[in-house]
């Protein structure tokens, strides 16, 4: 049985890590060298990742290119929950890893979205280098390898979001009653 | 000249100039629409554009600019506006210059100033349930309860 599932195991792992499909998903600067990096250059193609999804729905991989703000959160941690196991995130650059240099006195930025969704590979640098990509994309390619069917369940409890939505519908901050209306000038 | 024909209908507190020349004329908050409605009407000014409206918090007063083009004269007038610290409110001008509403929604977003009659007053660039005014002076991350969860 052993033989068996590490076996199928190798094949299943094979042909997932060799296909990552990334989400279409740049907050930011970060996202330029996402670009540069599936350009021809440096041509991601090579690592089989050069599928970039519109969607969620059809994507392995979410690439966090940029910094994320609290008001992006939501929109981040929604679409994370859509795509379909199993899904693996890479957090590119300084601001996603800690906030970078908005960490200590910002009012709107995240301080690293391992606050809101789970991580696997870390990419610090402001931005990284291509390079340094496709370091995270390889470096995410040997994690895959290593993981086993039996192990499913494990994977599941640890690649749930650390953040669950509440649901919100504050649209009107300021009713028209509690304005009040004081001269207006010419009219 | 303009500054005569304002001075007749309003009441100007101060007229000045920037360092690169723009005029800057300060009044009565009252006045605010009545001026920004003389100034596109009047012939010899005819301003067409709002380039932009600065909020600013001096501890004091708030101040708000309203800076008005004329692509005729191709020449900026500044408008300034100083408002009390305490409940800050202002009649909105997005019935004179649409490109106002924006403006006017970003400064109640940061600033907390009140924009009385403008069509639709809520955040814009916060998300909607956030509590509190991020550009005061008095404004510390220390103190917002909603951010702790940031820091630990």
């Amino acid at each position: 049985m052993q033989i068996i599932l590490s076996a199928v195991d190798f094949f299943y792992n094979w042909a997932r890590a060799n296909s990552l499909w990334p989400l279409t998903f740049a907050t930011s600067c970060c996202g330029i060298e996402m670009i540069s990096t599936s350009a021809a250059n440096y041509d991601i193609a090579r690592f089989g990742s050069e599928v970039f999804r519109a969607t969620p729905r059809q994507a392995d991989l979410i690439i966090a290119a940029g910094t994320i703000t609290h008001k992006m959160a939501p929109a981040l941690i929604k679409l994370y929950e859509q795509m379909p196991e199993p899904k693996y995130v890479i957090a590119m650059g300084a601001c996603t890893c800690t906030g970078g240099m908005f960490k200590n006195s910002s009012y709107s930025v995240v301080n690293g979205i391992d606050k809101l969704i789970p991580v696997d590979v870390y990419l610090p640098m402001c931005p990284p280098k291509p390079e340094s990509l496709l370091d995270a994309i390889i470096k995410l390619q040997k994690k895959i390898k290593t993981e086993s069917l039996a192990n499913r369940k494990k994977y599941i409890d640890s690649h749930r979001p650390k953040l669950i939505l509440e649901h919100d519908d504050g649209e009107i901050l300021v009713k028209p009653d509690d304005l009040e209306i004081i001269g207006l000038g010419v009219k | 000249m303009i500054i005569d024909i304002l001075a007749e209908k309003f009441q100007l507190l101060n007229i000045g100039k920037t360092v690169d020349n723009y005029m800057v004329i300060e009044a009565d908050k009252k006045d605010l629409k009545g001026i920004v409605y003389t100034l596109k009407a009047l012939k010899e000014f005819d301003c067409d554009m709002l380039l932009s409206i600065v909020g600013n918090d001096l501890m004091e007063y708030f101040q708000l600019d309203y800076l008005l083009y004329s692509s005729k004269l191709a020449s900026t007038l500044i408008l300034s506006i100083k408002l009390s610290n305490d409940n800050p409110q202002i009649s909105s001008i997005v019935d004179i210059f649409p490109s106002a509403n924006w403006e006017e929604r970003e400064i109640y977003d940061l600033f907390g100033i009140t924009f009385i009659e403008h069509p639709n007053l809520k955040r814009l660039l916060l998300p909607m349930d956030w509590v509190g005014y991020p550009l005061l002076k008095n404004y510390s991350v220390e103190n917002d309860e909603r951010l702790s969860w940031n820091r630990c």
